[in-house]
């Protein structure tokens, strides 16, 4: 950007502050994530580290499931046949109630998308206050292929504005939160 | 052309689209008040008028800067003076792709290109997946808002509409009928070979194209398919992914009343892995007349980020309806595109019978367009047109400001080769 471009925009900057929603006093952010990821109708889940398997395998047992390699080895169906795809998120947006999942191949966009119910597992540590941490925590160059902002179930209102869940991606979405570990 | 006064007049006869559109209107007034004020908004829409100018100021600048970062990463990019440009474009890369299928999530800039129209006569098989779009696919409609495409129909009508076309049991139960569509579509989304998108913004620090929506299909577009195909008209862009963060919180508040959208996607470029997999990414801007719009002094009106909260709360759309207006935008944001881009002495009657001047959308509008001083401008413009018997007095107007800027001048002097020139920058 050559020096008259940066003038401008450093002006037109400096008159206008944004301050974000958040209020400056000091708040709990995993309790504001969990407050705005409930008021969009997403469940929310806080798990100790040591009690993932456990907790999700209540989640997924009996049902057609598919779940991220990482998280715990689950053999049954693929995204397209699952009804419930647990996967981790690399985010959680505070402000917002939102999770963010990034990605370079289009697949790991999947579990998120195809199936009804979408469990996302975040951990405590990576909920970020707002876009604004987000997007600095990014930067610009070599950002990810995809980045997925994920907040609530999929829905419409294009039927006489009644709201409807679960168009085209899941109808349904449980956040899960591992707690950070306890500091000594 | 159908005069506005008369489409209205019917419409005002219409019971079911009187309080389809007064249920509409009130519901989308009511969820924007209930959460606007959760921002500054003033200082928010002042901010985000203020990115918007820069854009159009320097938008070659822009638009090189988004075609070198989104290049990197792996997206095609492309530009079309016009519409028809834009089509040929996008029948390429179908063609080259061996494409017969074509998933589309919801975008106004395609309705103004009338792109399925083109690519259906080329035996290519177009379905809309949006909701609301593809309701009113099935019933061979135009979308009436640009929000919410199908405001207009009744779930009976939608029932009815779904019994015939799809061959199902009538039902007008709003979610069973969406789980309809939700079946339907998931099969067509699974076969299709490309996906076309509109952008909500193209981002140029990154070379990202940004998509919001609430059901899902924009990802579903973007992501089944093996190639995606955006269409952009020039002043999408926004300089950097830093100004996402008061767009994001302006757009869906103003649009639906929420804090943000169910789903909102950065799509960058193609990884490697997926090049093999012959995966491609392609974004065509296009020009269609924005060119002179920027020489002109209706240039802020290139700022509007289709929000559509002028046209929920202007009086006249609540009783006229978005058909009224023939054209591709509704409401004051319609009236002023309209005129600027099918000329204002072919829809003079706009300006005078859809709007009365009360200055609600001036007041709503989320980027702080004068949108009403702009339509009484439009009025001024064709009065002095008959009083004088000028032809193009409006483009005197517009020369006006172009001659006191040398660098508009030099646009308006070569529109067309804007796109292709956009290499120049300014101050240099
Ligand atoms: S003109 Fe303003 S209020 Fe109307 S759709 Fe555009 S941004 Fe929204």
């Amino acid at each position: 950007m050559n020096s008259f471009d940066n003038i401008k925009r450093i002006t037109s900057e400096k008159n206008i502050r944004l301050r974000s929603p958040l209020k400056k006093r000091t708040y709990d952010k995993l309790q504001l994530f969990i407050k705005e990821a409930e008021a969009v109708s997403t469940e929310t889940m806080v798990i100790k580290r040591q009690n993932i398997e456990t907790e999700l395998k209540k989640l997924v047992n009996g049902k057609k499931a598919w779940v991220e390699q990482d998280i715990f080895p689950f053999d049954c169906c693929s995204t397209a046949e699952a009804d419930i795809a647990v996967q981790k998120a690399d985010f959680g947006i505070a402000e917002t109630g939102t999770v963010v999942v990034t990605s370079a191949l289009f697949s790991e966009q999947l579990p998120s998308l195809l199936p009804m119910h979408h469990v996302a597992v975040v951990n405590e540590s990576d909920i970020l206050r707002d876009t604004e941490e987000l997007f600095g925590k990014l930067g610009t160059a070599g950002i990810p292929h995809r980045i997925s902002f994920i907040t609530g179930p999929s829905k419409t209102a294009d039927i006489e504005l009644n709201l409807v869940k679960g168009v085209h991606g899941p109808g349904k979405l449980t956040i899960v939160i591992v707690e950070n570990d306890e500091k000594m | 052309m159908s005069r506005f006064s008369d489409n209205a007049t019917a419409a005002a006869k219409d019971k079911n689209l009187q309080t389809a559109l007064y249920n509409a209107t009130e519901r989308f007034k009511k969820l924007r008040a209930d959460v606007i004020g959760s921002i500054d908004f003033e200082s928010y829409r002042k901010k985000a008028s203020a990115v918007k100018s820069d854009v159009i100021d320097h938008l070659s600048y822009y638009l090189d800067q988004f075609e070198k970062n989104a290049e990197k990463q792996g997206t095609k990019v492309y530009y079309a003076e016009d519409a028809e440009k834009a089509k040929e474009i996008a029948l390429r890369i179908i063609r080259d792709n061996n494409g017969s299928l074509v998933v589309k999530g919801k975008s106004m800039v395609t309705e103004e290109i009338g792109l399925n129209e083109f690519l259906q006569k080329q035996d290519i098989e177009v379905v809309e997946t949006d909701l609301g779009e593809f309701i009113i696919q099935l019933a061979g409609e135009k979308p009436s808002h640009i929000i919410a495409p199908a405001i207009h129909k009744t779930k009976e009508e939608v029932g009815r509409l779904f019994a015939e076309k799809l061959h199902i049991d009538y039902t007008d139960d709003p979610v069973k009928l969406t789980a309809i569509a939700r079946k339907e579509l998931r099969e067509k989304f699974l076969k299709a070979d490309i996906g076309i998108t509109g952008v909500n913004f193209a981002v140029a620090d990154t070379g990202s194209v940004v998509i919001v929506t609430n059901e899902g299909n924009g990802r579903m577009v973007t992501t089944v398919p093996k190639v995606h195909i955006a269409f952009a008209t020039v002043e999408k862009i926004i300089p950097s992914i830093k100004d996402l963060s008061l767009f994001l919180r302006l757009l869906p508040r103003a649009a639906t009343g929420q804090k943000i959208s169910s789903y909102v996607s950065f799509l960058t470029g193609i990884s490697k892995e997926e090049k093999k997999n012959e995966r491609s990414r392609h974004i065509i801007f296009i020009n269609n007349g924005r060119d002179a719009i920027i020489a002109g002094a209706f240039r802020n009106i290139l700022s509007c980020i289709r929000c559509g909260a002028c046209i929920n709360v202007c009086p006249v759309y609540g009783f006229a309806g978005g058909y009224s207006y023939r054209a591709t935008y509704p409401g004051p944001i319609g009236i002023v595109l309209t005129s600027l881009l099918e000329g204002i002495s072919n829809r003079s009657d706009l300006p005078f019978s859809a709007c009365t001047l009360c200055y609600a959308c001036q007041e709503a509008c989320s980027v702080g367009i004068k949108l009403t001083d702009m339509i009484r401008e439009l009025r001024r413009a064709a009065v002095d047109r008959k009083s004088t018997g000028k032809k193009l007095s409006i483009m005197m107007r517009m020369y006006g400001t172009v001659f006191s800027s040398p660098e508009l001048y030099k646009l308006s002097k070569a529109p067309i080769n804007m796109m292709i020139q956009k290499g120049t920058k300014k101050h240099e």
